[in-house]
Formats: structure tokens, C-alpha cells, sequence
């Protein structure tokens, strides 16, 4: 190692080094859909498919007919479907979960 | 940043800097068959998770001679007070669920008597000797249809995969393994991720009678350790 940062856990094994890529949080929001088919979108400036991932899990425990909402990293935006998008006859998800978008470098 | 730290790798990428939150590991550990009859896993973790969300679950099944069936995730505790996470697995005939877990949380913990801790302008730890920031191994969009199969009650299995071949010490993010998602019925779609270790091949799974095609769920990869 030239220059830069290691750490080590208290098992002596290495965690992190001059390599590493860790994950940091850009957005992380409740999302609330009420009934009709649609989406909603969220701006992240700087993060796309590249460099990203939107995900969105519950906020803790879950009704057992609770249905997830889906995501689609864009660049720059984060969208929300509450159904499954290019599917005619999907149903439809209502709640709120959370939205969480991530960018790795 | 005006002041602070910064550590950036030899890839010119910032890994922990004391100005945003990333994801933490605040503990790590073993899940194992101890409820459901032997067909799931309750966690309770050994250090509370202190965050207002719910921390993220990674997983990684011991290997089988064969597959390993994860599903029903959901977390178990409230804001600031998360003290553990249930896991089951597809059916009752397949392997009971065995294998490593990590769970974090964006921000650490301070739990360190010794090493570094770092705060950012609002006294919030970013960063703890005791809580490292997870790695960033791999992440995909969505996962790729490959086929389907009937189950015994008529309803349609659709298998989709990510290009991962177990490499060694990589967990998958698994809180979207949970809540069922949107079907073309009124039976929801059910939603697993299988380790095939036979076929070194790692599956999403999606069950339902009107199952689409039509399939997006990122999958999110990380490790603990270099």
C-alpha cells in the first residue's frame, strides 16, 4: 500500500482498504400510493444506472396481502411504480414503504 | 467538505468521508433453523440497531448439495429499536435455512473503546472501528427471465438470474425477498431467491397463477471483509 487507509476488525481480518467501494445513501423517503395505476418520481442528481440502485423495502413488519412497489433507476431520477410496469392486466399495490437510493462511486 | 476527513481508493471513488452517511455493518452473524418447524430462522441481534429506518439484511446460505430457498424476510422491531429479522424458506422438503448474515444500517454505532469514529455537522456517526461501512461488490436493475416450470397446483414458477457465480464472501440484500409483489390476479406474486449450488447459479423466483414475464427488482450485492 502506497498511501491511503486500512481497517481491521477486531478478529484481525481486513474490512476495508485502499480498494474498497462502499455504498452510500442519497434518498431515503416513505412513498405512499393510495389506489390508481401510476408512478412517482424522485430526483437524485448525479446518480443513474450506472452508479446506483433504487430499492424499496417495508418499513418494518408487513400485512401478509401487502403488495411492493417497484422501482426504475433513471438517470437523475428515481421512479416508483405501485404496479408491475409493462404489464396490461397487473394489479395494483397501495401503502407506503420506503425508498431507499444508493450510489456505489 | 470544508473540513473533516476523506479517504478516497485507488479508483479516485470516496469510500468514507465525514460528511455522508454510508451503509455500516452493526453486526454480523448466523441465521439457523429454530422456528417453523425447523423451516425458519429467527434472528435476534446481538446489538440492537439504533437507526429511525429499518437496517438492511445481507445473506449468504451455507453451500448445499444442491438448493437453498430463502423468502418471507421482514424485520422485526420499530425505529431506532430494530432487534432482529425472520427468514423461512420455499417448502417444507428443501433444505432448512442455514447460513452467514450482516446487517446495516447508513451511519454507525459508536461501539468502539478503541480506533476511529467520525461524526458528520449534525453529531451523527458516520463511522465506527466497531461499525465498518460494508463493501460494494455488485448491483443489477433487474433480474433476467430464463424459464418457467408448473407446480403441483398449476401455478407458474418463473426463474430469473444475475450473473453471480458465489464468489466467496459476497451476501445478498434480502428485505425485497419479503412482501409479495403485483400478480394479474388475486393471489399475489410470492417471491424467493434460490442458491442453486449444484448448478452454481443464483435464482430469483416468482410464484403466482397469473405470474407476468415482466419482472424488475434490483438485486444488491455486498461483502464484509477485503
Amino acid at each position: 500500500m502506497a498511501y491511503g487507509m486500512r481497517v481491521w476488525g477486531a478478529d484481525g481480518a481486513l474490512q476495508l482498504d485502499e480498494n474498497s467501494f462502499t455504498v452510500r445513501v442519497i434518498l431515503s423517503t416513505p412513498v405512499t400510493f393510495v389506489n390508481a395505476k401510476s408512478s412517482q418520481d424522485f430526483p437524485v442528481p448525479g446518480v443513474g444506472p450506472a452508479n446506483g440502485a433504487a430499492i424499496v423495502i417495508p418499513l418494518g413488519e408487513y400485512d401478509a396481502n401487502q403488495k411492493q412497489f417497484e422501482t426504475e433507476m433513471l438517470d437523475g431520477v428515481a421512479r416508483v411504480y405501485n404496479h408491475t410496469r409493462g404489464f396490461a392486466s397487473s394489479t395494483v399495490a397501495t401503502g407506503t414503504m420506503l425508498l431507499i437510493v444508493m450510489r456505489f462511486n | 467538505m470544508q473540513y473533516g476527513l476523506q479517504f478516497v481508493n485507488n479508483s479516485n471513488s470516496v469510500v468514507v468521508d465525514s460528511e455522508f452517511a454510508r451503509l455500516c455493518v452493526i453486526e454480523n452473524g448466523r441465521y439457523s433453523p429454530n422456528v417453523t418447524n425447523g423451516y425458519g430462522a429467527l434472528v435476534t441481534f446481538a446489538r440492537v440497531v439504533t437507526s429511525q429506518n429499518p437496517p438492511l439484511v445481507f445473506v449468504r446460505p451455507d453451500t448445499v448439495t444442491g438448493v437453498a430457498q430463502l423468502g418471507g424476510m421482514r424485520v422485526i422491531g420499530g425505529p431506532g429499536n430494530w432487534t432482529g429479522f425472520y427468514v423461512s424458506t420455499y417448502n417444507t422438503i428443501g433444505f432448512p435455512p442455514n447460513g452467514k448474515y450482516f446487517v446495516g444500517s447508513f451511519g454507525g454505532q459508536s461501539v468502539a473503546s478503541y480506533g476511529m469514529r467520525l461524526w458528520d455537522s449534525n453529531a451523527q456517526v458516520l463511522f465506527d472501528s466497531g461499525t465498518v461501512c460494508a463493501s460494494f461488490t455488485r448491483s443489477f436493475q433487474n433480474w433476467t427471465y430464463l424459464f418457467y416450470e408448473l407446480g403441483p397446483q398449476g401455478e407458474y414458477r418463473n426463474f430469473y438470474s444475475v450473473d453471480f457465480n458465489f464468489p466467496a464472501g459476497e451476501y445478498l440484500l434480502i428485505n425485497n425477498f419479503g412482501m409479495n409483489m403485483c400478480s394479474g390476479g388475486p393471489v399475489s406474486r410470492a417471491l424467493y431467491n434460490w442458491w442453486d449450488f449444484s448448478a452454481n447459479k443464483l435464482y430469483a423466483v416468482t410464484i403466482a397463477y397469473a405470474n407476468p414475464y415482466a419482472f424488475y427488482l434490483p438485486a444488491v450485492f455486498a461483502k464484509i471483509a477485503v
